[in-house]
């Protein structure tokens, strides 16, 4: 408890065990924060789209590593670490298959990629448990509401800094990163994009957003048929793109929060303000009706 | 050519890294334009200076010959 803040000011809960708890399990940190709504359907979209990619890809994901490979530290190095739990069910009830190759469901492509995304969904909704977790028990906070801007910012590189005000900065970000993005998918002739060929560099590139997956949906099925004198450079260049993109998406938290402080601090000087105020007028109206009554 | 094309891909993968890290370092748009030649100018720089080490140590200390 914070002895320093007034009642209604006090926050809602531990942000570190918020987070946590809804790393483990979606919507737990809004149950413990006593927000069953918000937790319940953060549970029902991020468990839902990591079952609609479980279904579609038949659970096969895991089987894309090579032999040498599959073991628990390669699957934590997946996008899916995001929503722990879903992984940790995963691991146990698919593993790594059979043990020989078998041909991979028609949409293989598309649910791996929504088992990454629900992954991605969850570490917003874990920034969304610690910004509820911070905000006054009463009264609103602009905490919550940097989830939002982080999952846009993961979703279209530049689109955080845009809905920020910082048109020049996030104009800069989108030509870069998607630049990069195109240009190594260019270089590589596609081959970059596929996820089956390059588990841990696709990893990398998924944190691009909907960019990534629009190439690799039109371009991601590219057969190679010769050799591709820059198709490591192009796979470099489509991972930095990615790996660039969490450091905007942390600037656009970092801006946002240090920005919704600076209002909730200036609300919190204001609710104490008007409560002065209102005990100073309340103990003058005291003193004038005791003077009229004498 | 391909050590041009390796060179212009450095340069742009290096001022995408300069960028981000001058995001950090500078809130406002203004400062943040103009300390980026000088940001760009030294991160080529110790890269450089990196690069020539290890190409010197590729070739005596950590040479396979």
């Amino acid at each position: 408890m914070n002895w320093t803040l007034p009642k209604n000011r006090e926050p809602r809960g531990n942000p570190m065990v918020a987070a946590i708890l809804t790393w483990l399990l979606p919507g737990a940190g809004h149950l413990y924060l006593g927000l069953p709504v918000v937790g319940l359907l953060g549970f029902l979209v991020v468990q839902g789209v990591y079952f609609l990619g479980l279904q579609l890809s038949g659970g096969m994901l895991f089987e894309y590593l090579e032999p040498d490979l599959r073991g628990p530290g390669s699957s934590l190095l997946s996008p899916e670490i995001g929503n722990l739990g879903a992984l940790i069910y995963h691991i146990k009830q698919y593993g790594y298959g059979p043990g020989w190759p078998r041909p991979w469901p028609p949409m293989m492509e598309l649910g791996a990629w929504l088992t990454a995304a629900s992954g991605m969904l969850n570490i917003c909704l874990m920034v969304r448990a610690h910004g509820d977790a911070r905000s006054p028990k009463e009264g609103s906070s602009e905490l919550p509401g940097l989830a939002r801007l982080v999952l846009l910012a993961w979703a279209l590189p530049g689109l955080g800094h845009w809905l920020q005000g910082r048109k020049a900065r996030a104009l800069v970000w989108f030509g870069l990163l998607v630049g990069m993005l195109v240009l190594g998918s260019a270089l590589a002739e596609g081959s970059n994009l596929s996820r089956e060929r390059h588990f841990f560099y696709w990893a990398g590139q998924f944190l691009s957003g909907l960019p990534n997956l629009g190439l690799q949906l039109v371009f991601g099925s590219a057969r190679v048929t010769a050799e591709q004198a820059y198709a490591d450079a192009g796979l470099d260049l489509g991972c930095l793109a990615g790996l660039l993109n969490v450091l905007a998406m942390i600037d656009v938290y970092t801006h946002g929060e240090t920005r919704a402080l600076e209002r909730d601090s200036a609300a919190a000087t204001g609710n104490a303000g008007a409560a002065g105020n209102a005990a100073s007028a309340s103990s003058t109206g005291a003193t004038h009706s005791s003077s009229g009554g004498a | 050519m391909d050590s041009i094309v390796h060179v212009m891909l450095f340069a742009l993968a290096a001022f995408a890294i300069v960028f981000a890290s001058a995001t950090f370092h500078e809130p406002e748009d203004g400062p943040l334009w103009k300390s980026l030649p000088k940001r760009y100018g030294w991160f080529c720089f110790w890269m450089v200076l990196i690069s020539v080490v290890m190409v010197i140590a590729e070739h005596t200390v950590a040479s396979v010959h």
